[in-house]
């Protein structure tokens, strides 16, 4: 079970691929390598956060073909904050599953957006404020079934965050 | 043990700002027009394009066994309906089948050849843009088709966008809401010109015009003007839902409702060029 982030991250790719076929193109949806990400980083430590992350978005960025890097970074990043943030600062809670759901998405579109604004890469502005905050919704309520599946995959034992 | 400690959070350090340096140079590279896919693109297609396929086989059965239970009395007046409409459309199709060959013959005696130079592609819509960020869908149709890069892509209602991947199976377009889509358009009643954009909240485009004094009012019809290189003129848009006047501003501009439900797209159809003009 010690590389099932291998199988964990193109299933997540796949996952999102389908979930998103039954969304509108203009609606909000859930984002399944966002939470593996930030669950990784949670369960695991920063630096496995980051590493799942890194592949989950690269994944993502290849098959949309444009501005390839963008989700890599943003993911690398939440799977970072949110296992730094596990170690350090989240309380053990029973909302916490439900607070990095939310706030991982947060994160990973402000840090989305500043990598587009210095790869000046389109005038892309705050203009989904309410797909930001469903998406972060949707996020927040999957959290916990992504924490139990993180946690179930990575042998049940969370080597470093708080829960 | 501290140096080791200090060591390794330096290389971390590092190699975190290797990585964020190299994905900030790639998005850059890869955020403007890009020719042929990769061969990794390709790959990452083949796997997805039969699952997306599949899943969206399944999902419309799902929709029709469940419309067609719900619907079942509905569909029994519209029946009705429909028999008595029939009877009326079969008198006016002689009316028409008359019209359009008198039309066909006086176009022979002027000497014009047939004007037909679009051809059409139809296509399923089998997935969507996978994050929150862009307006695509994926469509089910690709260079194995004949599917090219900039070709318009339409629904049954009007305008939908442009391709802008094309891998062996599927197509990835560009919807006309997203913020890197615009297109150069016409008032269908005025013929002022301007161009429509979109990355609004809201789900409608905005006009802006090219002269101040452009005479613009709610309801009427935008079409594409034909300026640009890839939409060919009088494709529908949609049509103005609000004016935006500013009294000593230097442009004129007006809010448009596309003319395509972007929120239930299932199928679309694919604009090939007429031969000889090769999209950008």
């Amino acid at each position: 079970m010690k590389y099932w982030p291998l199988v964990a991250i193109p299933l997540s790719w796949i996952l999102q691929v389908l979930l998103a076929a039954r969304f509108g193109p203009i609606n909000a949806i859930p984002d399944i390598p966002l939470l593996l990400a930030a669950f990784s980083g949670l369960l695991m430590g920063p630096d496995a956060g980051a590493a799942t992350g890194f592949f989950a978005g690269l994944l993502q960025d290849i098959s949309f073909g444009r501005y390839i890097g963008v989700h890599a970074l943003s993911r690398a990043a939440c799977g970072f904050v949110s296992g730094y943030a596990g170690k350090r600062v989240l309380p053990d809670s029973l909302a916490v599953p439900f607070l990095v759901g939310f706030g991982a998405t947060l994160l990973d579109d402000l840090v989305s957006l500043v990598i587009f604004g210095v790869a000046g890469a389109g005038t892309f502005v705050l203009r989904r404020q309410m797909l930001v905050l469903t998406a972060s919704a949707y996020n927040a309520l999957l959290g916990p079934l992504a924490f139990m599946l993180v946690s179930r995959l990575s042998s049940g034992k969370p080597t470093q965050g708080k829960m | 043990m501290m140096l080791l400690d200090r060591r390794y959070g330096l290389r971390r350090l590092i190699l975190g700002a290797l990585l964020v340096i190299a994905a900030v140079a790639v998005t850059s590279l890869t955020s403007g027009e890009r020719g042929a896919t990769t061969g990794i693109e390709n790959l990452v297609d083949d796997v997805v394009f039969p699952l997306q396929a599949v899943a969206h086989r399944v999902a419309q059965s799902f929709a029709s066994a469940r419309s067609w239970f719900a619907d079942i009395n509905r569909l029994k007046a519209e029946n009705e309906e429909l028999k008595k409409r029939t009877s009326e459309i079969d008198s006016i199709k002689v009316q028409l089948d008359d019209a359009l060959n008198e039309n066909r013959r006086l176009r022979e005696l002027a000497g014009f050849a047939e004007r037909s130079p679009f051809a059409f592609i139809p296509a399923d819509v089998v997935g969507r843009s996978t994050d929150n960020w862009f307006s695509t869908i994926v469509v089910g149709r690709g260079s194995l088709s004949g599917v090219e890069k900039n070709w318009p892509v339409l629904s049954s209602k009007g305008l939908l966008g442009r391709t802008i991947k094309v891998t062996a199976r599927t197509s990835t377009v560009l919807l006309l809401l997203d913020t890197d889509s615009s297109a150069g358009v016409l008032v269908e009643r005025s013929r002022d010109a301007g161009i429509v954009s979109g990355g609004r909240s809201d789900n409608l485009l905005k006009m802006t015009m090219f002269s101040r004094d452009a005479d613009v009012r709610e309801g009427d019809s935008v079409v594409t003007s034909g300026l640009g290189s890839i939409y060919p003129g009088g494709l529908l848009v949609g049509s103005v839902e609000k004016v935006e006047r500013e009294e000593y501003g230097l442009i004129k501009s007006a809010l448009v409702r596309p003319a395509s439900d972007f929120g239930r797209i299932e199928e679309a159809l694919i604009m090939r060029p007429p031969a000889g003009e090769k999209p950008r």
